[in-house]
């Protein structure tokens, strides 16, 4: 195994408000290795964003630790530390400020970290990387469809040459046909530039072509975490099956791919009932008493393969896998 | 038997500073009874103008109509603003988009729900708009009904506030549910059970759904038939089989292409090139400074030809086969 390029600690974020504690993230244990694209995928209001903050250093951790490349990272870093490290937002509309041109925009980065370059050359160039032309430095975003300023984005984090790259929903704002030409840069720039990436996202499909490795993230915690086609082929946590069997697919072959979920897929979300265990229990049809009382331990299931559910742990019965069993 | 709605060679056009943009470009559809019909395209497509001109809701200075729209043997063009009130929100009921932004955020769910039961007339009395609006919900599975009947839309949740919109549209039984992208606001598994409710419940009330979104995967596991547009034109109508199973039109072809695959192995390749400027759309098909298949006969309009079994491509490749 080589040296992980972010280490991720029982990372924890907390927030206190007037009517009590808001867990954003609980113990979050993941690594990163050089080159690789680890996506973190789940639905909205999981953590997934709150992790990226903690990473890119924008919020403080209140519990846990960060390490990059055996350095500590705390929220107060290094500007050398900030560097290696750049963050593409998910909405085109929103990431560019309208007010500058693209050169304006690209220059900022080389400004901040101090690159002594020639600010126009470089620019030009990166737009170049990211398949667009010079020509569009002197324009504003207004005048760029959502592919093209997503592009931009790319280039401006790329401008300080960053190891590794966080992606929020890159994609999620683009039309299909757009957010293909855009995940084909992606992967391209990844070779070219050896850069890690940590996609996040909620698009199952996208991330089955883009991810060697993906972490599934349930209400604050990770839920189960494998390389991209383990966790596709035998989804362990009930949640990973729940997730990838309701994918709206395009043919016949995929729809064969899914795994079966017969069970509902909503039980009492809406009742308000809260856990003391595992998030998921409320929603899971396998859930028995001890789900809801302790909290699941990420077991491992096979090398490179962990799961945080009772059922994978031996501690309840596995009735997902007696259901394997008949199929 | 005739259809229920049946939108004919609609043309609209938008007089703006840069010139007259012609965002449809002579639209045909039909949704008939108690079916389920798609219309699919990607972002600027001309799809969700298409369904505010079906409800009457395009009326400014500026544009430019042509072309009918006709539900139910009523001209919806033509219609006074008295009698379109009258058919929206009893016989046509809209789904947007976004669950939040839908419903008024300082009104709790009964108001608003009681509203629309007004409207439909099948209630009187406090108490049986009450019953009426809690069956409503109970209908699309929300376990608690009267929790949410007193609460604000800011208390619920996303996939909640979706599941009261559809109970809101379905109440008054309409001939017509008109859904533009319901539930691509919300996660994929609350997605999944929105879109199987709608299913589910339309099918039992007999109700005709005509749903507008760029999700192919969504199309595929909602509609029965299914219209591809492109650019303020249909490119492509036809069962939801054969569109998924032998797409005709280059664009259908290419988008289909786009999707990213479950099965993994290679990425998908786009579309190159943009949307066309609808101030200056290229000659004939819109679709041809795109394609990989463009002749010079792509600058001339191009019909929907047919192939068989309802199917229809707008494309010059299929002359032939229209012919024989």
């Amino acid at each position: 195994m080589p040296e992980a390029l972010l280490e991720v600690r029982d990372l924890s974020k907390h927030y206190t408000t007037r009517t009590g504690v808001v867990k954003a993230l609980d113990g979050v244990s993941l690594e990163v290795f050089p080159g690789e694209t680890l996506a973190v995928v789940g639905e909205s209001g999981l953590g997934k964003t709150t992790l990226a903050n903690l990473i890119l250093g924008t919020e403080g951790a209140t519990g846990g630790a960060l390490q990059f490349g055996g350095q500590p990272l705390s929220k107060d870093r290094a500007l050398e530390l900030r560097r290696q490290i750049q963050y593409v937002q998910q909405n085109p509309m929103t990431t560019l400020n309208p007010r500058r041109t693209i050169f304006q925009s690209i220059r900022v980065p080389l400004q901040t970290h101090r690159i002594a370059t020639d600010h126009r050359q470089r620019a030009a160039q990166l737009l170049e990387v990211v398949g667009m032309s010079a020509q569009y430095l002197d324009r504003f975003p207004a005048s760029l469809s959502g592919g093209q300023r997503q592009r931009v984005a790319i280039a401006r984090a790329l401008a300080v040459e960053p190891k590794l790259l966080v992606l929020d929903e890159p994609t999620s704002a683009l039309d299909v046909s757009v957010q293909a030409k855009v995940l084909a840069l992606l992967v391209d720039l990844q070779k070219q530039f050896r850069l890690t990436y940590i996609f996040i996202t909620h698009d199952l499909s996208v991330v089955r072509n883009l991810a060697g490795r993906v972490a599934v993230m349930y209400r604050r915690k990770i839920a189960e975490i494998s390389s991209t086609p383990e966790l596709f082929r035998d989804p362990e946590h009930p949640y990973t099956r729940m997730l990838i069997s309701s994918i709206p697919v395009v043919s016949e072959e995929e729809e064969a791919l899914k795994p079966q979920w017969p069970w509902e897929r909503n039980l009492a979300l809406d009742s308000g009932a809260v856990s003391q265990g595992c998030g998921f229990a409320p929603r899971c049809p396998f859930a028995e008493k001890a789900c809801w009382g302790e909290v699941p331990p990420l077991a491992t299931v096979r090398k490179g393969h962990q799961s945080a559910c009772h059922m994978v742990s031996g501690r309840i019965e596995n009735k997902l896998e007696a259901k394997r069993g008949e199929a | 038997m005739k259809p229920l709605l049946k939108v004919s060679n609609l043309h609209l056009r938008f007089k703006l500073f840069e010139g007259v943009s012609h965002v449809l470009n002579g639209v045909s559809l039909e949704v008939g009874r108690g079916e389920r019909v798609a219309v699919v395209g990607e972002s600027g497509c001309g799809k969700s103008v298409t369904l505010r001109l079906i409800m009457g809701l395009v009326q400014h200075s500026n544009t430019r109509v042509e072309g009918q729209v006709e539900f139910d043997g009523i001209n919806m063009l033509r219609s006074s603003t008295a009698k379109l009130r009258e058919l929206r929100g009893r016989r046509i009921c809209p789904i947007f988009q976004d669950p939040m932004a839908s419903l008024n955020p300082t009104f709790t769910i009964l108001d608003q729900m009681s509203t629309v039961i007004r409207r439909g007339g099948k209630a009187r009395s406090r108490q049986e708009i009450f019953e009426l609006a809690k069956s409503a919900l109970g209908q699309v599975a929300i376990t608690d009904p009267e929790r949410v009947l007193y609460a604000y839309p800011f208390q619920l949740s996303g996939g909640l506030n979706q599941r009261v919109l559809i109970a809101m549209a379905l109440v008054n039984q309409p001939d017509l549910i008109l859904a533009d992208e319901p539930g691509t606001a919300l996660d994929v598994t609350v997605q999944e059970q929105t879109l199987r409710l709608m299913r589910g419940l339309t099918e039992k009330q007999g109700s005709a759904v005509l749903l507008i979104t760029h999700n192919l995967g969504v199309v595929r596991e909602f509609a029965d038939r299914v219209y591809v547009m492109y650019a303020g034109n249909v490119v492509e109508e036809g069962s939801t089989k054969h569109i998924f199973t032998s797409p005709k039109h280059p664009y259908t072809q290419a988008l289909m292409a786009s999707v990213p695959k479950l099965s993994g192995g290679q990425l998908p390749q786009g579309i190159d090139g943009f949307v066309p400027d609808y101030t200056k759309p290229p000659p004939g098909c819109r679709f041809h400074p795109r394609c990989a298949y463009a002749r010079e006969a792509c600058k001339q309009d191009q019909p929907l030809r047919k192939l068989g079994g309802g199917h229809k491509a707008a494309c010059v490749l299929y002359e032939e086969v229209s012919h024989a």
